[in-house]
């Protein structure tokens, strides 16, 4: 998968790199917007493939959910894992995204150890994946704690709802 | 809860009067709730009259008035003393010699200070401060200091420093800060420093990220902090002025950090090398680390013991948050907490008697102390949500963040339970705050 990764990444650069050079002399346009002119312009094979990519994270961007964890808890419910199974599938069908798995927590509880419970809730997402088959070095973790609450409520619901771990295609 | 508490107070000096040093029993909710030894938060406060210092000069008698004041205040705020009012003194500030003891015992006074300015070439200034016992009827200590008329505010700190080891036999706090995060928007926190009492802030990071959970090296020269400036949480070491911040390991996720008393390593919580989110030791060029703890559960919020041969931490290896000990070599790993379900934060005093932490009571955190075997716990907030408490370095006080109806402010509270006191207040909260050492 990484390999393919590679190649396609390549074969852009190949075809890009001619077509910036083009571009910048042609339209005597510079930097990124230089790229869109050209790319757009010249329909290559390279171009497509870029907004293809861009494409694959939105898609699956708009594809993967969020799963979310009991009070003080980082076992995955088995909501959760139905949530992780689903995501393992569209990720599957997406092999040129990485995602990137944020865990969060609720506001109750002590700040500095909802840290390391976001943590530990972005980790075992992390750990089921790659049990899905999913490959290591496509995921990374990260913990926001209760910093980024997704409802800025102080009830059960918004409770309920920021205890989650978010799965970002990048 | 507040109201009561007032009114206890209130109670607590009637009693004080006609029963002196007596234990008042602290009633509240939290006593049927959990099996907590009673503090007593009214002890007899030790009288002090601080006249005026004075001078041959307007500008003279203007700083010692300014002395005398902050000299007033920071033994105020000790909750160990009370300065007199200076409207009831009747004798001339002036007068060193023949004082009337039997006059000043009258108003009440158990210590007297007196004091001089004298500008010197230079912007120089020299203070000459006088402390006499008013019972034994002389001076105790006399003391010169001398320095720039600009730092006048630094004198009257060591003047009042050093009236409080007269009388207590401990060093005072007023040649220390606090730091701690504030919120400048919803989505930023920085580290920001102020003096103990919560005077001259200012502002140490400034990198619109999330900066975090800040820590005194042992000089007070540098703070640790965790940041997620490079887009995840890792450790970043900063001077205390806000300069030549630099990540520990930037390879590293590490939640939060804590110098090690001689400040020769921190004790981390963080993925370092392979393997789990874990307890371990990092130099602090982050080159090389020791990994303390070695299980799946979670494991964070490491401080030191006074003498570095332990650490205490929190961990979920249990079911729910309780504070470890371990040696610092990580043998020895061993629970600590028994009572209620959710303990953290636990920070060692400084000379080692005792443990501050904070415990979840129906629904919110109040401040505990124990001894670091677990035994003799004592529950000193009882109003709020008290959370993330840090002892000042003579182990008379503690500082902790409090929500109180608007917002997260910071508070002091003595280590008995009494003198409750906010110190800063900032518009979108002031949290996580850490009391440094003596600063040289």
């Amino acid at each position: 998968m990484k390999l393919r990764g590679v190649s396609t990444w390549l074969l852009l650069a190949a075809v890009l790199v001619p077509l910036v050079a083009l571009g910048t002399v042609g339209c005597k346009k510079k930097g990124p917007k230089g790229v869109e002119t050209t790319g757009g312009g010249m329909s290559g094979v390279g171009a497509e493939g870029l907004t293809g990519r861009a494409a694959q994270v939105t898609d699956a961007q708009s594809r993967l959910q969020a799963a979310y964890f009991e009070y003080d808890a980082f076992d995955l419910s088995s909501s959760a894992q139905e949530a992780l199974r689903q995501n393992a599938k569209i990720i599957e069908q997406y092999p040129d995204v990485k995602i990137q798995i944020q865990g969060n927590c609720d506001e109750r509880g002590s700040e500095e150890y909802n840290l390391a419970l976001g943590d530990k809730r972005a980790r075992s997402a992390r750990d089921y994946l790659v049990n899905l088959g999913i490959s290591p070095d496509r995921l990374t973790t990260i913990s926001f704690g209760e910093e980024r609450p997704v409802d800025p409520g102080h009830d059960d619901t918004a409770w309920a709802k920021n205890r989650r771990d978010e799965f970002v295609a990048e | 809860m507040t109201l009561s508490h007032e009114r206890t107070r209130a109670l607590g000096a009637l009693l004080l009067v006609v029963l002196l040093p007596c234990l008042v029993a602290w009633p509240g909710k939290a006593r049927a709730q959990r099996r907590t030894l009673v503090v007593t938060p009214f002890e007899r406060k030790f009288k002090i009259a601080i006249q005026p210092f004075v001078g041959d000069s307007v500008e003279a008698n203007a700083t010692g008035a300014r002395i005398a004041q902050v000299v007033s205040s920071d033994l105020d705020f000790t909750g160990i003393f009370q300065p007199l009012n200076p409207n009831a003194f009747l004798e001339d500030a002036r007068k060193i010699e023949n004082i009337d003891f039997t006059g000043w015992q009258a108003l009440g006074a158990e210590a007297l200070v007196k004091g001089s300015v004298t500008p010197e070439t230079g912007g120089m200034i020299s203070v000459e401060a006088r402390i006499f016992d008013v019972y034994k009827g002389s001076r105790v200590v006399g003391k010169r200091y001398s320095g720039p008329a600009s730092e006048w505010r630094k004198i009257a700190h060591r003047i009042a420093n050093e009236i409080f080891k007269y009388f207590t036999g401990d060093d005072g706090v007023f040649d220390t800060q606090i730091t701690y995060a504030g919120k400048p928007n919803r989505l930023v926190k920085e580290v920001y420093v102020a003096d103990f009492d919560g005077a001259n802030v200012v502002q140490v990071t400034r990198n619109g990220s999330i900066n975090n959970y800040p820590n005194w090296s042992r000089d007070a020269g540098q703070i640790c902090f965790t940041s997620f400036k490079s887009g995840r949480p890792t450790l970043f070491v900063i001077g205390r002025g806000g300069h030549g911040a630099r990540s520990v390991r930037p390879s590293s996720t590490i939640l939060q950090g804590a110098w090690s008393p001689m400040s020769s390593e921190l004790a981390v919580a963080g993925q370092v090398g392979v393997g789990n989110s874990e307890i371990l030791r990092l130099t602090p060029d982050g080159a090389s680390f020791v990994r303390l703890t070695n299980h799946p559960s979670i494991d964070t919020s490491p401080t030191w013991s006074p003498d570095g041969s332990k650490i205490v931490f929190v961990s979920d290896r249990s079911g729910s948050p309780q504070i470890y000990v371990m040696n610092a070599d990580g043998s020895g790993q061993r629970r600590i907490s028994y009572q209620g379900a959710y303990n953290v934060h636990p920070v060692w005093s400084p000379k080692g008697d005792r443990l501050a932490y904070a415990a979840m009571v129906g629904g919110h955190f109040d401040i505990f102390t124990m001894r670091p075997d677990g035994t003799d716990v004592a529950q000193l907030t009882s109003s709020g949500n008290n959370e993330y408490p840090s002892w000042a370095p003579n182990g008379r006080q503690i500082v902790f963040q409090s929500g109180r109806g608007a917002g997260t402010a910071i508070y002091v509270i003595n280590a008995n339970g009494s003198n409750l006191r906010p110190i800063i207040r900032a518009p979108g909260g002031a949290t996580a705050p850490t009391w440094s050492g003596h600063i040289p």
